[in-house]
């Protein structure tokens, strides 16, 4: 009897084990297979064709299933494909196809230049694609040659372009360059009434009031009057771009600006000297406060996190100054 | 009368007008009070001829001695005070003597004990003693074991109340649950153990006292054993940071956030070697290596598989979806059927049709049954159907499908919602996060059940009170969908709903501006809505601090709201606050006049008596008093002609010397932290834009107003009665309350006497 039951327990223990084994299996064997290869062009041109006229000014770029963006994903899945499947398009008989869908996710990656080459390698063979191609290849190339007017944010880890003696060339100078380069954006925005790449112009004139702020910002010490430049040029970003899907951003950014000044303020002028002014220090802190709290107030967004736990930092800071020359 | 001042409001009048306006005032306002009896301020007091006497020569060297660090001659000097008596030389001479001497002290012990030993005894000025006092307790070890002692009066009181509430409730629900609610109160008085760290906070005050007086004091005698103390302490703060980051890293692992998990594991080893941390951080590494793989997998491709291959079918397929670009509906209407048939299908194929035919529904508007094609084709499993891991997406991505996110939230708010009703704060949380779930449960079972059985009554009287906000997630996800799709087919119901939940938690303006897109709602009920948002803005502006905002705030809501009451109410504000306008608005009541005679008398502002005497018939101060406007203006409020004080006071402008705004504000900040010293309810609010107003007063340069927005300083300088009206609630000398109790939540009714914890200090957030 105890040896029937010793049987029966194992039997049981082994049956157990087996479906535990089993299920694990299975479950990676899904997980295997929703993370699995791509298989075919037009699971991939599907899936960009979805996004494609996606509004990526005001909203954030789609992402796939993996969480990644959506047009990277894509280029390098097609990429992939050329590579793997080599010998069934050997023949160049989907090439404008793979070459076209590339070019699509190439040109909301801001890689216009090679977007255009692509787009005018379809151009150059007849087929239904070629008028298309010929059509983004032209705005593209419209959008580049703006871009070439200009400056151009930089790696903060590259040396400098500039020497230090060119760096206080006429701030006019700059402006006026970014100036002509968002009048030429702005009149092909116009032109593109109803074309999805409306939305990619508009993150190109972002972009270059983004560049305007930032050539500010980080001249404001050289500058004159640079300090209430860089504000004022933030503050421009802010307003003229209230739809854009970077809104938060720009908020955390300026707010970061009074931040720093708050700090160097007090840095400058300690709270306990004669020299620190209780007005001048409120005037850098109440609109760095409020726009974190502003920020910090928006669920749903990374930027919420961020923006909370810099009002966090920034509260913690003015604990250092006395009551009695800053109390808020 | 002379005065230093001059009244700037008043013309010179001519003789006949004057006798004119006086035989009217007397016929016609006989019952009326009076204009002021005299001018509004007394002349300051002339200084009276002064020559110093050898104890305010004594005094100077003894100062100078000290300064100078001179110890035989200050010893010499305060021996000397103390025997010299003359008509200056005042009460608290020799005691200020005295610790002018102490404080050449090196040792700060020594100083210590100096003051103590001076401030002891009755005679000394309470001011001074406050002084001393604060000195004598600026001792950090003494500090360090205060703070150790209130971790055991924390302790004490848990026992304590555990024991007297069960007892007082048992004494008026009668003894026959005594055992039931004792045994009870003292489980939970043993599960609260639990939520102990090993360092409380108080003991971690204890340890950064201590290691600063280390710091300051390396050569004491103390010095071997306060280091046994700290280092005890600092095996005690590894070990609760340590146990707090593991605590997370178990959670985070729990919920399969392996990042999460990681970054806390590493942290807990931060504070020492933990083999679960260890454990954790491996488990976590592993898995994020896992996913890693399988992320890099999905860029892959494969072979295509046997059978199939890019034919003419598939080339024009993809031409088709490429050559369009979301204008207009990509394919042909035959190819649209030719899809949806081939959709019906299994397989990779059959799964790109369905995904591209969800696509030409959407483009052609058919946006519901879209969403509908790509949920069947999400149920499909990855293992056959490729494309059903990109439809799952799609359909569960809240930026893609903000409808069926907002639906879904809708739905588990609700729920979250009746739960929290229902289960009032237990459905959140659990006071005992750190027992096993079970024992968590039966400990807080009865609790449970009672909270259950009462939610009725909550539901009738808990809608006053305010909840939490349950639906803000579901709206945040509406507002993105009306965003993504403002003409999609739900967006009449979605802005239906966001219509009533803006209205529910009152806020108005944004309930208006949904209503511009709602075509049912009526001109009436958008009157309605506008009056509403308008003193919603109204509302708001109230509480802006800064003038130039506030201003701004009312200019918009005058122009955005021409119509309503609000609107106009906001256009007369703007008015209001631009002819009040002023540099300063600091405001002294007559009632803090009254209390403090130094400030009102002629040492300090020297008003005329006659206005603070309560005699309204010879011209008397409004209790809202007197405003410091800036620069050297000053507004007196009077009480109007009516006499009556609760009406509309009638204001005065008078600009004043700056000799006498210097005066007033020395005066006014010597009591008023004199004030401070000697009674700790008598508290002067910290206001850096009145002290800098006050620091430019006394140095005579109050005469250039600072007329930035942000300098402003609107502080009120009120007597003790307006602040803590007739009786001050002073704190009881017993260390605890004696509370009546009677709960809705368990029916239970009682009395018991409730031992106060420690108060926290002001600096206790700092240790968390």
């Amino acid at each position: 009897m105890e040896r029937q039951l010793s049987f029966g327990v194992r039997f049981g223990l082994c049956g157990l084990m087996a479906l535990g084994i089993g299920c694990a299996s299975a479950k990676t064997k899904k997980l295997e297979a929703a993370y699995g290869p791509t298989e075919s062009i037009i699971e991939v041109v599907a899936v960009l064709r979805r996004h494609i006229p996606d509004d990526t000014y005001r909203f954030p770029p789609a992402t796939d299933f993996t969480g990644r963006n959506v047009y990277r994903s894509t280029l390098l899945r097609l990429e992939n494909i050329e590579r793997i499947q080599a010998d069934p398009l050997r023949s160049g008989y989907m090439d404008p196809v793979v070459d076209f869908a590339k070019a699509r996710a190439l040109e909301r990656l801001r890689a216009y230049e090679l977007a255009v080459l692509l787009y005018l390698r379809v151009a150059e063979r007849d087929g239904e694609l070629s008028g298309p191609a010929r059509e983004s290849a032209g705005i593209l190339e419209q959008i580049n040659g703006a871009l070439s007017v200009g400056i151009h944010l930089r790696n903060p880890l590259d040396s400098p372009a500039l020497s230090p003696t060119q760096e206080v060339q006429d701030p006019k100078l700059a402006v006026g360059e970014l100036e002509e380069r968002v009048a030429l954006l702005s009149f092909l925005y116009d032109e593109l009434q109803g074309n999805y790449m409306r939305a990619v112009v508009a993150e190109e004139i972002e972009r270059a009031d983004e560049v305007r702020a930032s050539y500010f910002v980080n001249r404001r010490y050289i500058l004159p009057d640079g300090q209430l430049l860089a504000v004022s040029e933030l503050q421009r970003v802010l307003s003229r771009h209230a739809a854009s899907k970077k809104h938060l951003r720009h908020m955390i950014n300026l707010a970061d600006l009074y931040n720093d000044l708050a700090r160097e303020y007090v840095a400058a002028s300690p709270p306990q000297s004669l020299d620190f002014d209780p007005a001048q220090f409120q005037d850098l802190i109440d609109p760095a406060a409020q726009l974190y709290e502003a920020v910090a107030a928006h669920d749903g967004t990374p930027e919420k996190l961020e923006a909370g736990r810099k009002l966090e930092a920034l509260l913690a800071f003015t604990l250092q100054v006395d009551v009695d020359r800053f109390s808020d | 009368m002379l005065t230093d001042s001059a009244i700037d409001t008043r013309a010179p009048g001519q003789g006949l007008a004057l006798v004119l306006t006086l035989v009217l005032a007397l016929s016609g306002c006989a019952q009326r009070p009076p204009p002021p009896g005299g001018d509004l301020l007394i002349p300051l007091a002339r200084p009276a001829p002064w020559l110093p006497q050898t104890t305010d020569l004594l005094g100077a060297k003894a100062a100078a001695s000290a300064l100078a660090t001179d110890i035989p001659t200050l010893e010499k000097t305060v021996k000397r005070l103390d025997k010299t008596s003359d008509s200056h030389k005042g009460e608290d001479l020799d005691a200020l003597a005295q610790n002018l001497l102490h404080s050449t002290l090196d040792d700060p012990e020594a100083y210590r004990k100096a003051s103590q030993k001076l401030g002891a005894g009755w005679g000394t000025d309470p001011a001074l003693d406050a002084r001393l006092q604060q000195s004598v307790n600026d001792d950090l070890l003494r500090l360090a074991w205060r703070r150790r002692m209130d971790t055991w009066e924390i302790y004490w009181a848990r026992t304590f109340n555990a024991i007297s509430r069960p007892l007082g409730q048992a004494a008026f629900n009668g003894f026959i649950f005594a055992p039931l609610q004792l045994s009870t109160s003292v489980a939970h008085y043993l599960a609260s153990f639990s939520n102990d760290e090993a360092l409380a906070g108080t003991d971690r005050q204890a340890l950064t006292l201590r290691k600063e007086w280390l710091a300051r004091n390396p050569e004491d005698e103390d010095y071997q054993y306060v280091l046994a103390q700290v280092e005890g302490g600092d095996k005690k703060l590894g070990r609760t940071m340590q146990a707090r980051r593991l605590r997370t890293a178990r959670r985070a692992e729990k919920a399969e956030r392996y990042r999460v998990a990681a970054m806390e594991a590493q942290r807990a080893l931060f504070w020492g070697p933990s083999a679960e941390a260890t454990q954790i951080l491996d488990d976590a590494k592993k898995r994020l290596e896992d996913h890693w793989q399988l992320f890099e997998a999905s860029l892959e491709a494969e072979p295509l598989p046997p059978g199939r291959s890019y034919g003419p079918e598939s080339r024009a397929l993809a031409i088709a979806l490429l050559s369009g670009s979301g204008e207009s509906t990509p394919l042909t209407p035959e190819s649209i059927e030719t899809l949806e048939a081939r959709a019906q299908g299994k397989g990779d194929t059959a799964g790109e049709a369905a995904y591209i035919f969800a696509l030409a529904q959407y483009e052609g508007g058919a946006e519901s049954a879209s969403w509908r094609t790509l949920a069947e084709l999400a149920k499909e499993s990855p293992e056959h159907n490729n494309m059903a891991r990109y439809a799952a997406h799609l359909v569960d991505d809240p930026w893609q499908n903000p409808y069926r996110a907002y639906k879904e939230m809708r739905r588990s708010k609700f729920y979250e919602e009746v739960t929290w009703r229902l289960f009032g704060n237990y459905a959140t949380r659990s006071r005992y996060p750190n027992l096993p779930r079970p024992i968590a449960l039966l400990l807080e079972s009865p609790g449970i059940a009672s909270t259950v059985l009462t939610s009725p009554l909550r539901l009738i009287f808990g809608r006053w009170q305010k909840s939490p906000d349950f639906q803000q997630p579901s709206a945040i996800l509406g507002y993105r969908y009306l965003a993504l799709e403002p003409r999609g087919e739900n967006a009449e119901e979605v802005m239906a709903w966001l219509f009533s939940y803006e209205q529910n938690r009152e806020n108005f303006v944004g309930a208006l501006r949904i209503a511009d897109f709602l075509p049912r709602i009526s001109n009436k009920k958008r009157a309605e809505l506008a009056e509403a948002a308008s003193a919603q803005q109204l509302a708001a502006a109230a509480g802006i601090r800064r003038p130039d905002r506030r201003i701004q705030v009312l200019r918009h809501t005058s122009v955005e709201y021409p119509d309503s009451a609000s609107g106009k109410m906001a256009g007369y504000r703007v008015r209001a606050e631009l002819e009040d306008a002023s540099p300063q608005k600091i405001t002294i009541t007559r009632d803090f006049l009254k209390e403090t005679p130094r400030v009102a008398g002629p040492g300090g502002f020297g008003i005329n008596p006659i206005l603070i005497n309560g005699k309204i018939e010879d011209g008397e101060l409004h209790p809202i008093g007197i405003t410091l406007l800036g620069g050297l203006n000053v507004r007196f409020d009077l009480v109007g002609e009516d006499g009556d004080e609760d009406s509309l006071p009638l204001p005065m402008y008078k600009e004043i010397s700056s000799k006498r705004m210097a005066q007033l504000a020395a005066m006014l900040d010597e009591t008023t932290r004199r004030n401070e010293l000697i009674d700790p309810d008598d508290r002067l609010a910290a206001d850096a834009d009145r002290d800098q107003f006050l620091e430019r007063a006394l140095l005579g340069l109050a005469d250039r107003p600072d007329k930035r927005p942000t300098a402003q300083s609107t502080y009120v300088y009120e007597s003790m009665r307006e602040r803590y009206g007739m009786v001050r609630g002073r704190e009881s000398i017993l260390p605890f309350d004696l509370v009546f109790q009677g709960s809705f939540t368990d029916l239970n009714l009682g009395a018991f006497p409730r031992w106060r914890p420690p108060k926290k200090t002001p600096d206790a957030f700092l240790y968390r």
